[in-house]
């Protein structure tokens, strides 16, 4: 019998995550031990409103390159994990004329041209790219998570504030809200909710079998074009089907969270769950948004009486406060998986990439230029952007050949969409 | 109120003949086809509940994408895996539900030796590989059943025969309940199980079920004589337990006696399906769903779990997420049309007698009580017609922006959402002018809110705010708070809640390289600002005037004492408070065409630019008449049954 962790890991705050000694329990135990090497995965993780009132150096820009770089206040919070984090800065988005909403659509979406209404026309993001190439035996094949909903508005392009993750050129990707529903994702319906689980072994291939045949009969009565959706639907079914034989989560028990209070509940709950999903190889892909771009995330709760974007363009106090604490959380992200500890001995950052970005650099311009990036996990010897180091990119060096040296790095091969990518940025698969 | 039927005539006759050209694209123009879309997650979530009778308010769902604002938009459902593993998990949830509602609870009896038998004795066989103790019955034995209270119930009893090689053909098996009611089963020699299923009205208490083996026992045989008579020694009768459902639903029809495969038993399952897919289930369908019932049987502890496990099938299927075209405008498909209607009032799918008028072809006509207007006034008296208001309150008038987690604790964020999804409901209800979204100074709110405007209502809340400055929506709290940063409002904002709600003309955002401006002066100060620069004051100067009339209103919509707001429109209009806005939002057809172009998108499921002229053609329709007519001339629109956009 396997050994296991405390029920109540996904109940604690990060920090006690962190805290727990007997992590390498968690990491499925059986495909550890027929050898399996741990695979690369990826979490992107996002900020909004940029990371600069005005003065890139003020806030964010270390002044030293190197391992000796000194944190400007923005990324103080990456105290205690900085021995595994790059900072990447010189990096430039497309100059797209357009606020936070187009800047977020290319923000890790490839940028094919210029549509007829003037607005870019993107690719996939870089999850949708990765994913497949990533999923291997786990059951999921990605994630895409959110702690801040998204709203109506009327501008056609007014929704890309809300998205990360592009399914293709013209689909983002739903995101998942609720962490409770995460959860029965990851690991299944709690006992006691559902069907006898001895009938639902015994029923459930008919089950998809049945609704996979209906869907072929729909399709009969559908033309030609209507059919994507159906596509999709029956993609869809099929990881249900995939799922039915992957490894169960046996050997990695953990108790479903509850309805977060407060946002900041709600953050520190998405990022246990991120830790989980992957300690537990459940899935190898995630995007992540604590907030929505253009966020107009009130800061009481940082003690200021503003909300985010407005800080963004006239407060530089509050502006660099809420930076840092989305920094912050990334940190406490970083330093969980590097606290999670595999059974050859590494531990689970060391085959994680864990990126974290925002749609624009400077808040007040929506500036296209010195976007914030860090990159933290999966260190190789001969990386472009040493681990632990501020690497300074020539000037207007396109954000997008990051994205795609980390594709080619977890792939072996990059887009071509992205355009020529850097050199390795972390230690290719 | 405006005669639909009349209306409906025309229109059709209007398309044919008297729409000009631009109205009419040809079949190549773009986008001419309607499309399949899927139903929105809060569709879904409703759909799924209407359908089993089931709360599934703890079941998660992804988060709905969007098309101009709204959720329910043809470009705007995605099919992703994360929707499908979700509806998966909900549809097990709300299959149980169902099953467990149509039979009720059930008591299940194991027969074992506690269990008298009728002076035979009964041999118990515990095969190795079956853990479970199979019963073989040479006569008969009594089950004590206990119904809860007064009902119809269900007895059930699976039973086999087991007959020795040498001897061919049936036994009869008998199932008895309180010596009165009573049904025979024949059962084959391979040991087949059947069930037998007696549909019983019984009293609460204690009843008693008789097994008997009836081999060569006749119906009018005395039966103290048979039951002293000799044991069946060669030939036995397998039953293991003795289940009690009930008291179950009326949509439980099966006679007094059935068998298990009888096509009573599997009626309320083939109804599910009919109203989930909106048509009636085909043969290869009820094929499939017959054998997901056997295999749930087989597997689970009753037939209850053969009903669940067919009815997630059916609740998972793609003909219950994916809603297809509604045909054409010359052969339009009335259940598609009918969908169309119940997800743009209800957010869910159709109920019985909806899709009972579609099916009998009297949807598409002014027939009094099926035709398509006498169905919408009969879809929006329905109580699910508030999930109409709470969707365009939230997505289209933006109440949904309010987080009670991120607001003082004393902002009373229910309170405030509840006045403004009652002001769109009673506007339905009550067929209201267009412009009374804004010039109607009658709300009501609950006593929280009234506390916090700071006046007194009538018992049941109404109240009229004209003397206090308020303007209809413009000054609802729920508005003025979602549009505020901080403790402080912004008339900027305020300003573009207007534009884009009311005018359907949201502001450019701003251009790159804005300036900052001063945060430490008083905000109107700041604004001026706005007027100086001319990079800014092409778009604020058309902006801010409308957000500072508004400055009565603090960050969270209470009345605060403020100066008359001095700022002017490029055309010298000065809008000194809220009820000048009010007058100048309604001073040309601009709402109006916003408020048509805004329900229709609802209504249609795409996008309704507000200069269209589909928006001419129902403002012209709808006259002087509400929002219900506006509901009434979308759904008459040629474009509701597939004509084109």
């Amino acid at each position: 019998m396997s050994a296991r962790i405390s029920r109540r890991t996904i109940l604690r705050g990060l920090g006690a995550a962190i805290a727990l000694p007997a992590l390498e329990a968690t990491w499925p135990t059986a495909r550890a031990a027929a050898g399996e090497a741990a695979p690369a995965r990826l979490v992107g993780m996002f900020f909004p409103n940029g990371n600069t009132t005005g003065d890139p150096s003020a806030t964010w820009v270390p002044t030293a390159t190197g391992a000796g770089w000194v944190a400007p206040p923005g990324l103080a919070g990456l105290a205690p994990v900085r021995s595994h984090v790059r900072v990447l800065t010189g990096l430039d988005n497309a100059d797209l004329t357009g606020d936070h909403a187009v800047r977020m659509r290319s923000a890790w979406s490839p940028v094919l041209g210029l549509g007829d209404d003037g607005l870019p026309v993107c690719g996939p993001s870089l999850d949708t790219l990765v994913a497949p190439a990533l999923a291997g035996s786990a059951p999921l094949d990605r994630l895409v998570l959110a702690s801040e909903g998204a709203v109506g508005c009327q501008r056609p392009d007014c929704f890309w504030n809300f998205h990360l993750s592009w399914s293709t050129g013209v689909d983002p990707t739903p995101r998942q809200l609720e962490p409770a529903g995460v959860f029965e994702r990851l690991f299944g319906m709690p006992d006691g909710q559902g069907l006898p689980s001895v009938v639902r072994r015994a029923t459930r291939a008919s089950v998809l079998d049945s609704v996979t045949a209906d869907a072929h009969a729909l399709s009969a009565r559908l033309g030609a074009e209507d059919r994507a959706r159906l596509d999709d639907y029956l993609t869809a079914i099929r990881g249900l089907e995939r799922r039915l034989t992957a490894a169960p989560a046996d050997d990695c028990p953990a108790e479903a969270p509850g309805v977060p209070a407060d946002p900041q509940a709600h953050v520190a709950a998405m990022l246990d769950l991120i830790v989980l999903a992957l300690r537990c190889d459940r899935v190898r892909t995630v995007s992540y948004m604590p907030a929505v771009a253009q966020s107009y995330r009130r800061l009481d709760f940082l003690g200021y009486d503003t909300d985010h974007h407005l800080a963004s363009h006239q407060q530089p106090e509050p502006h660099t406060a809420a930076t840092a604490w989305y920094v912050g959380r990334y940190a406490a992200l970083v330093g969980a998986l590097d606290a999670a500890v595999l059974p050859d001995g590494s531990s689970l950052l060391d085959h994680t990439v864990v990126t974290l970005h925002s749609e624009i650099g400077d808040g007040p311009t929506h500036g296209h230029t010195e976007l914030p990036v860090l990159v933290a996990g999966r260190p190789g010897t001969d990386d472009l952007a040493p681990v632990g180091a501020h690497t300074r990119l020539p000037a207007g060096t396109p954000v997008h050949a990051a994205w795609a040296g980390l594709q080619r790095d977890l792939t072996g091969a990059a887009s071509p969409d992205w355009g020529a990518p850097l050199g390795s940025i972390v230690r290719p698969a | 109120m405006i005669r639909w039927p009349l209306v409906l005539a025309g229109a059709a006759a209007c398309h044919v003949a008297d729409t000009p050209p631009v109205d009419t694209p040809t079949s190549d123009a773009a986008d001419p086809a309607p499309h399949v879309r899927a139903l929105a997650p809060r569709e879904l979530r409703y759909a799924l509940e209407d359908l089993s009778g089931v709360a599934l308010g703890a079941l998660a769902f992804p988060e709905a994408t969007r098309a101009g604002g709204f959720d329910n938009q043809d470009a705007a459902t995605p099919v992703s895996d994360a929707l499908v593993d979700d509806l998966d998990r909900a549809a097990e949830t709300a299959a149980l539900g169902w099953a467990d509602a149509l039979l009720g609870p059930v008591e299940v009896v194991q027969v074992d030796e506690r269990v008298a038998p009728h002076g035979c004795a009964i041999e118990d066989v515990a095969r190795p590989d079956d853990p479970a103790w199979l019963l073989w019955l040479r006569r008969g034995v009594d089950v004590a059943v206990h119904a809860p209270t007064d009902g119809t119930y269900v007895v059930e009893v699976p039973l086999a025969a087991r007959i020795s090689q040498q001897q061919a053909g049936f036994l009869t098996a008998s199932v008895t309940v309180d010596g009165d009611v009573s049904g025979r089963v024949g059962l084959d020699a391979l040991g087949t199980t059947v069930s037998l299923l007696l549909t019983v009205p019984l009293t609460a208490g204690r009843h008693i079920v008789t097994l008997l083996n009836a081999n060569g026992l006749s119906p009018d045989a005395d039966m103290d004589q048979f039951l002293r008579g000799p044991c069946q020694e060669a030939a036995a009768i397998r039953v293991d337990a003795v289940s009690l459902y009930g008291p179950v639903s009326p949509a439980w029809s099966c006679p007094t006696e059935a068998r298990g495969d009888a096509p009573c038993v599997r009626a309320p399952l083939e109804a599910l399906a009919h109203r989930a897919w909106r048509r009636p289930v085909d043969d290869d369908a009820r094929e499939r769903l017959t054998s997901l019932l056997s295999a749930g049987w087989l597997a689970g502890p009753s037939f209850a779990t053969g009903l669940a496990v067919a009815g997630q099938a059916v609740l998972l299927s793609p003909e219950l997420l994916l809603v297809p075209p509604s045909g054409t405008d010359d052969a339009p498909d009335a259940s598609a049309v009918a969908t169309r209607m119940a997800l743009a009032t209800w957010s869910s799918v159709p109920d019985d007698a909806l899709l009972a008028c579609a099916e009998r072809g009297a949807l598409l006509t002014d027939d009094p009580t099926c035709g398509l207007h006498a169905q919408l006034d009969r879809l929006l008296a329905d109580p699910r017609a508030t999930r109409m208001a709470e969707g365009l309150a939230h997505q289209w008038l933006g109440v949904e922006r309010l987080d009670a987690s991120t607001l003082p604790g004393e902002v009373p964020v229910a309170a405030m959402i509840e006045e403004t999804v009652g002001a769109v409901q009673r506007a339905l209800d009550d067929d209201r002018p267009l412009r009374d979204l804004v010039a109607d100074t009658a709300t009501v709110v609950r006593p929280e809110l009234a506390d916090w405007y700071a006046i007194r209502t009538a018992a049941d809340g109404g109240v009229d705010l004209g003397a206090t400055g308020r303007a209809g929506v413009l000054t609802h709290a729920s508005v003025l708070t979602a549009t505020s940063s901080g403790s402080r409002a912004s008339a900027v904002r305020r300003a573009a809640w207007v534009r884009e709600a009311l005018r359907c003309d949201p502001p450019e955002p701003p251009p790159p390289g804005v300036p900052a401006l001063d945060a430490t002066v008083d905000p109107r100060e700041a604004l001026a600002a706005h007027t100086a620069n001319p990079a800014c004051s092409g778009c604020h100067a058309t902006l801010d005037p409308l957000g500072l009339a508004l400055d009565g209103f603090d960050a969270y919509g209470r009345s605060v004492a403020h100066p008359p707001s001095t700022a002017a429109l490029p055309d010298g209009t000065v809008l000194p408070d809220a009820a000048s806005l009010a007058a100048w939002v309604l001073s040309d057809d601009r709402m109006a065409r916003c408020l048509v172009s805004r329900i229709g998108a609802w209504t249609l499921g795409t996008p309704v630019d507000p200069d269209a002229p589909a928006v001419t053609r129902w403002l012209t329709a709808v006259g002087d008449g509400g929002w219900r007519d506006v509901v009434h001339a979308v759904v008459d629109d040629p474009m509701f049954r597939g004509g084109p956009r």
